[in-house]
């Protein structure tokens, strides 16, 4: 009697220990995801970024060359080529980077994953059916009408759940400042990406558009796709959004970082936070479709 | 100012005179002007590009060497939570490896039994 009062009590506790626990990690799970969804996302916006800057100058050499004495030329496509390639090699260590940060992630949502606590459970349940085998009187054990082997996964469940939260919390402290720095420098890179991003693909607009009209103003006969390139140039936006979305996703990341160290991320921080991640990734899928 | 404002200002305002330029209200002024002007206003538009390419350069390595410099930070991250996620799995692996080797003692005994 007194045992089944006992292994009530321990239940009880294990099981509001156990609240605890799976809600600290489904906010530790919940913004790990929401890393690995951005970082996954910004990989399309650097990609995107790198293109425009390339097609941006092509055009502008392209309309230039005409106006440009032959000895200059070489001159002004090696010069461009020289800057491009610097351009792409930075934006992909960014992007290398933004791998690495994505590894950070996905290791912190394997070990807040709250639906995985249960494999500790099941090993020690088994290790007490085996011995169970041997001992008569463990495999008959009662908890109440129950066996005491059935509550067994139930009881280290909460344990795990613990230990997980423990080992996040401990990696919270450790690297509390140097993740709140990395996501201020994700937003600062994003900024500088739009904004250059931004430049580029307006530019390539204005050199179509000016094509355009240069078309139809000069007496020569208009291409046959004339109206149908034209419809294309004014009808597309400049696609520009995903670049947007990542810097404001990377701040929002930050702040709900700053609340997860805090203690303080609620469902409406994570609401906004999943927003800002859903709307990038449905821009760069949408680019990714548009371009195939 | 920092360098960095000091970048993004003036990458800002060469990307505003890029795309001035290059806009069809930009491109007309420039077809209609004299040939001289005309050829000095093509290779302004091409210096200020390749200015703004190289600014662009030098703000993104900035933000890339300070990201590269707190990498070491993340990767010491990874290693630590996969270090407890490696903790968990080996108890798991553990008593299952208990579990078995107690259900082998188990027959044996019935065996004796």
């Amino acid at each position: 009697m007194r045992f089944a009062r006992l292994s009530i009590a321990l239940l009880t506790i294990s099981l509001l220990l156990a609240g605890c626990a799976t809600r600290r990690l489904t906010q530790f799970n919940t913004f790990a995801q929401a890393g690995i969804t951005y970082t996954t996302a910004s990989q399309t916006v650097i990609t995107d970024a790198g293109n425009a800057t390339v097609s941006a100058d092509s055009a502008l050499l392209i309309k230039s060359r005409p106006d440009l004495e032959e000895s200059k030329r070489r001159a002004y496509v090696t010069e461009s080529d020289t800057k491009l390639r610097q351009r792409l090699q930075v934006l992909q260590l960014i992007s290398a980077h933004g791998r690495v940060l994505q590894a950070y992630f996905q290791a912190l949502a394997s070990l807040s994953d709250p639906k995985a606590t249960n494999t500790v459970g099941t090993a020690a349940a088994g290790v007490y059916d085996s011995f169970a085998k041997i001992s008569p009187d463990l495999k008959n054990a009662k908890m109440g009408a129950t066996s005491v082997s059935s509550f067994i996964p139930t009881v280290t469940a909460p344990i795990v759940a613990i230990f997980k939260v423990h080992a996040l919390n401990d990696e919270l402290k450790l690297r509390a400042k140097p993740i709140a720095d990395e996501l201020a420098l994700q937003q600062a890179a994003f900024s500088a990406i739009a904004s250059e991003f931004k430049t580029d693909a307006q530019e390539l607009q204005n050199l179509q558009e000016a094509d355009s009209i240069n078309q139809f103003a000069t007496s020569t006969a208009l291409p046959a796709n004339w109206a149908s390139s034209r419809l294309t140039l004014l009808s597309t936006p400049v696609t520009v959004a995903s670049a947007d979305a990542a810097a404001k996703a990377a701040d929002q990341l930050s702040k709900a970082w700053a609340a997860l160290v805090a203690d303080k991320l609620d469902s409406s921080g994570f609401t906004i936070l999943m927003g800002d991640i859903s709307n990038i990734l449905t821009i760069a899928q949408t680019i990714q479709s548009a371009g195939k | 100012m920092d360098p960095s404002t000091l970048y993004s200002q003036t990458l800002s305002q060469l990307g505003a005179i890029e795309l001035s330029m290059t806009s069809p209200a930009g491109d007309a002024l420039i077809q209609a002007a004299a040939p001289a002007d005309h050829q000095k206003a093509i290779q302004t538009l091409l210096d200020v590009h390749e200015a703004r390419l190289a600014l662009g350069n030098a703000s993104l390595q900035a933000i890339a060497d300070k990201l590269k410099a707190n990498e070491a930070a993340l990767v010491a991250g990874t290693k630590a939570v996969q270090a407890s996620l490696n903790a968990l799995n080996n108890l798991a692996q553990i008593l299952n490896t208990v579990s078995t080797l107690v259900g082998i003692v188990a027959q044996i005994v019935t065996l004796i039994k």
